[in-house]
Order: structure tokens, then C-alpha cells, then sequence
């Protein structure tokens, strides 16, 4: 049987992550969660997921960009594919962005909670098979 | 570990104080003289400094002033030979934080390191709370809204994998009212996102950069933006925009936001199959946008309120379409910012026209 993709969530929300997993599951992906910054550094290597979603304002407002800066300057985590998701984007105020913050912020797609549950598994597949 | 210096041309007091200070596991380093302290200073960045007055060259004093440019942090405490109050005082004035006179015992200067030491410590927890606070301020319309915004995202996300099927099967009746409250969750971020366009219009954070722009490419991205919106609603949308037209002076973000909000107006406040006429020409000083519907209108007497906040055009007509009662105020706070203006003719069962006035782009004006 071929191996199952695995696929990290880091989120302090435990109801967007619940919602999140739920959709995943139901395209047989194998999904863990870490619902802060630290746990979220501790999976990623316990767990070497496939691909990492990524909450971008946790407990502090740029723990999402401080743990993306960390995975993308890594020499053997960088290569894992980050869909960064926030409920606050640049239009509704967030002041980061990879415009302005390329160098800083490098996640390898970006999307809005809410997120179509289509359009979550299609940017999902899509990173996967980079 | 704690990081301290001694700056003293007495090769004895240097070694003396450095056998204190390692045996009690501080990091030491040592400096004969002024310049040397300030340069290793510089490099080492310590936590404490023991500086002598008196040194030839660059004097203790000269080492205090310099110390407060590389990091007020810093804590100084000054040991001299020559020890009078006024030298104690004009220290203190330059920023000592204590003052020892030699010479001293060991366990006098233990104890003064030791305090100096928590002092520097609650001065940099203090400074880290600062910050913290400064950068919790800068950002709070970015917190407000995610704390508003999250639980709703959480619910539309539910619905997702509700309505999506995906954790078994909806009845019809239960599917139809959970739409239905999927719809009034999208207004209510939509209504939250209006709300922070305002605020953030109003803290002068939207409309900042101005440059030359020319509207009829502005206008054409806005109008492709908002087609969909039109063929739902089987609406033309019409454009008469010279491309040779003067460039205004304006922010692009907004004027895409302001433009967006009009014709969106233009096209929800329309008969189904009508038309919205989007026209852009000069005027003496100005670019004139004229944005006309063939809609319901608007009665004379709401027309001085429909730019208030939260104003709604009440009537059996607008019964069912969505809003927030913040789309035109936000346009005129945006026509505002720019030093433009905004105007509104309209005749009931007719339709309306809105006309936004901006400022041409003058060459060395800003």
C-alpha cells in the first residue's frame, strides 16, 4: 500500500483545525495537529510531514511568520511545502505580506480562513506534487 | 551569564576586581584606559561597567556620556580614589547608577554588582513590556478584527464540511436553513471587513501613497472586478473613458475600493437587464467620474443621509438586497482623502448618478 501523505496543522484554533482535519481526512490524507508555535517546531520534526498549514497569528500576532522564517531557513525543512492561512489577510489589515515581506515571509501559498473546502484539497494537491 | 568590564589604568585594581568578579562566575574583561573600555564596550556589549574616574586620556567621565549613546542599558558604576561628592554627583548626572569608593572590600563590591545587575534586568524586562504594548497598540485594528473574525471563519468552516457532505447526509429543509445562515455569517464578515476599511481609512492607513495615475485603466480593472457581480443580475456595464485623459493624484487601492463600491452600487440598486454607465472627463482643475444606474433612485429625502454610517435606503424595493450600510460612507472618506468630493443627483424609478471629482496630478506638486 502506498505511504500515506501526512499533513500538519499548526493552528491555536482547535475549531478551524477540527474543521480543517475533517475535510483533509475525507481525501485520505493523515492528519496531526500542534496548536502553537513550540509544538508546531517539535512535530515538524517528530511527525516530517508532507506539507504544513500554517496559522499565521496565534498566540502572538507574527508567530506564523517567526516558525515560516525558521522552516524556510533551514536547510533540510525547507524543502516542506507551507500553505500559510489567516482570518486576517493584507486587504483586511494585516501589514505583512510576501510583497513587502518576501524575504522574510516565504510561505508557498497563502489563503483565508474561511477556506472552500475545494479550493483548501485543490491548493493542497497542487503544492503536494511540486 | 552576566557580562561586566572593568575600565582602570591601576593594573591592580583591574586584576583584583577580576578575581572577584570570575570567582563569583561573571564573565570579566578588563581595559587600561578610555578608548580601549568604549571599543570593547562596543564589542562585548557588557551588562555592567566599572569605570575609573581618573584616567589619563579619555576620562571616566567621557566613558559615561558614551556609554548612554551605545545603550542606556548599560549599567555604570563609577570607582574612583578621589572620591568627593561632587564628582559622586556629576556621575550620577552622566548617568552612573552607583558610586564606589576606593578602596573597597570585596564583598562591597559583590554586593554592588549584585544589584546593579537587577537593576539592569528589570530594566530590560521593562523595556521588552514597552515594546510589546507599543507594538500591541500599532496593531490593534489588525487584532480587533482577527479576534472578530475567527470564530465566524470557524463557523463558515463547519458549514463547509457540513453542508459539504462530508460527515454524512443533510436533509433537504436542513440543508436550505443552514445556507441561509451561512449567508448571514458572510454578511456579518463582510459588514466586520467594511468596518475595518473605515477605521482604517479614518487612522489614515489606507489612502498614503499618492502618485499619477490614470483612471481609465483604474477603471477598467474595477470593472472587470465586478462583472460576475453584473451578469448575475443580467446588467451592461458601459465604459466612455478617454485613455488620453489627464493623470489624477491618488492612492490606487482606495480609488479601486471607491470605484468598486459605486458600481457595485450601481449594478445591486438596478432594475434586472438595466445598464451602468461608467464616464470619466476633465473639468478645468479635476477628473470628473460619473457612475450612472438605471435603478430604483433614491428619494429626496434620503439624499442628504445615504453618505452617514449605517444609513440604509429603506423600501420594498431594497428589502432584499445585502448591505452594510458602510459602502458610501467609506467612499466619500475615501474621495475625502484624496481632496476630492463626491456628489449624488437622482430621480425616483430613473436611476442615479454619483460623481466623484479628484484632483489632476500637477507636475511638482505633491
Amino acid at each position: 500500500m502506498e505511504k500515506m501523505v501526512k499533513i500538519l496543522i499548526i493552528d491555536d484554533d482547535p475549531d478551524f483545525v477540527e474543521a480543517t482535519k475533517t475535510i483533509l481526512e475525507s481525501k485520505s490524507y493523515e492528519v496531526v495537529a500542534a496548536y502553537d508555535k513550540n509544538e508546531g517546531m517539535e512535530k515538524i520534526s517528530s511527525e516530517k510531514p508532507d506539507l504544513i498549514l500554517l496559522d499565521i497569528m496565534m498566540k502572538k500576532i507574527d508567530d506564523g511568520f517567526t516558525l515560516c522564517y525558521k522552516l524556510k531557513h533551514d536547510p533540510e525543512l525547507k524543502k516542506i511545502p507551507v500553505l500559510a492561512i489567516s482570518a486576517i489577510t493584507e486587504e483586511t489589515g494585516l501589514k505583512f505580506s510576501s510583497e513587502t515581506d518576501g524575504e522574510y515571509f516565504e510561505a508557498d501559498d497563502y489563503v483565508e480562513k474561511p477556506v472552500k473546502a475545494d479550493d483548501l484539497l485543490e491548493r493542497v494537491a497542487k503544492l503536494l506534487k511540486k | 551569564m552576566a557580562n561586566i568590564l572593568v575600565i582602570d589604568d591601576e593594573e591592580v585594581i583591574r586584576d583584583s576586581c577580576s578575581q572577584v568578579l570570575i570567582k563569583e562566575g561573571y564573565q570579566t574583561e578588563t581595559a587600561g584606559d578610555g578608548e580601549t573600555g568604549l571599543q570593547k564596550i562596543r564589542e562585548v556589549k557588557p551588562d555592567l561597567v566599572l569605570v575609573d574616574l581618573k584616567m589619563p586620556g579619555v576620562c571616566g567621565m567621557e566613558v559615561l556620556k558614551k556609554i548612554r549613546d551605545i545603550d542606556p542599558n548599560i549599567i555604570a558604576v563609577v570607582i574612583t580614589g578621589f572620591a568627593t561628592i561632587d564628582s559622586a554627583v556629576e556621575s550620577m548626572k552622566e548617568g552612573a547608577y552607583d558610586f564606589l569608593p576606593k578602596p573597597f572590600t570585596p564583598d562591597e563590591l559583590r554586593l554592588i554588582i549584585k544589584r546593579g545587575l537587577e537593576k539592569r534586568k528589570l530594566a530590560l524586562e521593562a523595556a521588552t513590556l514597552r515594546e510589546e504594548k507599543k507594538r500591541m497598540e500599532e496593531n490593534f485594528i489588525t487584532m480587533v478584527s482577527h479576534e472578530l473574525r475567527t470564530p465566524l471563519a470557524d463557523i463558515q468552516q463547519y458549514f463547509e464540511v457540513i453542508l459539504g457532505g462530508i460527515v454524512g447526509e443533510v436533509a433537504i429543509k436542513q440543508k436550505e436553513m443552514l445556507e441561509r445562515v451561512r449567508e448571514r455569517i458572510d454578511a456579518l464578515l463582510k459588514l466586520i471587513n467594511d468596518w475595518l476599511d473605515m477605521t482604517r481609512i479614518k487612522a489614515g492607513e489606507v489612502v498614503k501613497k499618492f502618485e499619477p495615475l490614470d483612471i481609465s485603466s483604474i477603471l477598467e480593472d474595477t470593472i472587470s472586478f465586478v462583472r460576475p457581480q453584473a451578469e448575475m443580475k443580467k446588467i451592461t456595464l458601459e465604459i466612455d473613458a478617454p485613455a488620453n485623459l489627464k493623470k489624477v493624484k491618488g492612492d490606487k487601492e482606495s480609488l479601486k475600493m471607491m470605484f468598486t463600491n459605486l458600481i457595485s452600487n450601481g449594478i445591486k440598486f438596478n432594475r434586472e437587464g438595466g445598464s451602468v454607465l461608467i464616464k470619466a472627463k476633465e473639468q478645468d482643475d479635476h477628473i470628473v467620474i460619473e457612475i450612472s444606474d438605471t435603478g430604483i433612485g433614491i428619494i429626496k429625502e434620503d439624499l442628504p443621509f445615504i453618505f452617514d454610517e449605517f444609513f440604509r435606503v429603506k423600501s420594498n424595493k431594497t428589502r432584499n438586497i445585502t448591505g452594510t450600510g458602510l459602502g458610501l460612507s467609506i467612499v466619500k472618506k475615501i474621495a475625502e482623502a484624496h481632496s476630492g468630493s463626491i456628489k449624488v443627483k437622482s430621480e425616483l424609478g430613473k436611476g442615479s448618478t454619483f460623481f466623484v471629482i479628484l484632483q489632476k496630478f500637477e507636475k511638482g506638486s505633491n
